[in-house]
């Protein structure tokens, strides 16, 4: 599919290996999904174009240490689900700035809590239907934060959602699946 | 459970969302788009050794914080909208509703609830977070009907299904509603007041029950707001 005609891929260092690969393994998942959202061929091409830019520019260490490839698949197809829905949504509003959150109005468990809560308490199966009846609001950028260990910032601009914005869905993700956890025991 | 297993769940769940992908036909990208992606990904590369020897990250950091403050003190605020409604955007297998402005509420302050539940449903589960508010009524065939309460604001989003089911917006006692039908569930979508209030039913109820219920939800604390009828 791809043509390489300007650049030597045995020169090519490692992360450039695996964004070609990535690129022609899970393209066309890309370009379906994106197409199925925006019913639109040009617009679709652009938005797994955008998606690479994303990557190359804020998240290129992540991404290259990811060794699963069902990580490396749901990476791309997040990213490119949320770049879609970006395209067709409304502009966004002025950023808010981060102090302006919830900080300090709530309480919500550190990271670490977070991760030592869930997995202390609950079993695989269980965490499996608390995750898959959780909405992608929360759900994407949880994965992104806790399963492929994006930085706040870094999940903000692969999500195309503000910083401040993603701190807050976090913060309430963590939350809700803490008290469907606790309803499940 | 270790991390590694919750991270492992994770991924399997997502991967459900994106299943229906593994049967597409391959995509022939144009020449140009594998131009422009050659193009981005050996950007990338160049740009990575470049740093990589010349500027330590402390800088990089150093140099990244200036621009964002800068940005920081250039920034306008938006002028918010004072009408709250969704829009409803058509996509091939989703549609995607948005909501057209945000409040500027951390927390729900007046919840709503159904005062009418149809014949032999009775509350099976109750979920009050401050920015959701969740309650399930089952019955003894094992039909749900369920209603969330969520504060609206930037980014808040809802994907719809539209392969497996019809949706159309109706108007109801002066409200637009959203309605979903398929041959499993029925699913309503409005604003009331600041917030995104959604009623799922897989029981074969007519629409008239369904209805019922939509305009029976009302407050019922602080005794500060008003009826369910009030709205965008």
């Amino acid at each position: 599919m791809l043509i390489f005609t300007t650049l030597n891929l045995n020169d090519s260092p490692y992360e450039y290996n695996l964004i070609s690969k990535a690129f022609e393994t899970y393209g066309s998942h890309m370009y379906n999904l994106a197409y199925s959202i925006l019913n639109n061929h040009a617009d679709a091409e652009d938005v797994v174009q955008n998606v690479f830019l994303k990557i190359t520019e804020n998240c290129l260490d992540t991404f290259v240490s990811l060794k699963q490839e069902i990580r490396i698949k749901n990476y791309l197809l997040i990213a490119t689900r949320n770049t879609a829905f970006n395209l067709i949504k409304k502009p966004s509003h002025a950023e808010l700035p981060l102090d302006e959150c919830e900080a300090g109005q709530q309480q919500y468990p550190s990271d670490s809590e977070f991760i030592d809560m869930i997995c202390n308490r609950l079993e695989c199966d269980k965490i499996l239907s608390i995750l898959n009846s959780l909405s992608a609001i929360y759900k994407d950028p949880l994965y992104f934060h806790f399963v492929i260990g994006l930085s706040i910032p870094a999940t903000a601009a692969t999500l195309g959602r503000n910083a401040s914005t993603v701190e807050k869905q976090l913060n309430r993700g963590k939350k809700l699946l803490i008290s469907k956890m606790k309803e499940e025991i | 459970m270790n991390k590694e297993d919750f991270k492992t769940a994770f991924d399997k769940s997502l991967s459900y969302d994106f299943d229906f992908l593994d049967n597409m036909p391959p995509h022939n990208f144009s020449s140009q788009t594998n131009k422009k992606i050659n193009k981005i990904i050996g950007n990338a590369n160049k740009k990575n050794c470049f740093f990589n020897i010349l500027v330590s990250k402390k800088f990089l950091a150093a140099v990244a914080s200036f621009f964002i403050l800068l940005i920081c003190a250039m920034r306008v605020n938006a002028i918010s909208e004072p009408v709250i409604n969704f829009i409803n955007n058509i996509c091939e297998k989703y549609n995607l509703i948005t909501f057209n402005n945000h409040s500027n509420i951390n927390h729900i302050t007046c919840e709503y609830s159904l005062t009418y539940i149809p014949d032999n449903f009775t509350i099976s589960d109750y979920l009050k977070l401050d920015f959701i508010i969740y309650s399930k009524y089952t019955n003894e065939n094992g039909d749900i009907i369920d209603i969330s309460q969520e504060i609206i604001d930037e980014n808040h989003e809802r994907y719809l299904d539209n392969e497996n089911g019809t949706i159309e917006i109706k108007n109801i006692s002066g409200m637009d509603i959203l309605w979903y039908q398929s041959d499993f569930c029925i699913i309503a979508l409005w604003v009331q007041d600041n917030y995104d209030m959604m009623l799922s039913c897989t029981a074969a109820l007519p629409d008239a029950e369904i209805i019922k219920m939509i305009e029976s939800v009302k407050a019922v604390d602080n005794g500060t707001s008003s009826s369910s009828a009030s709205t965008t």
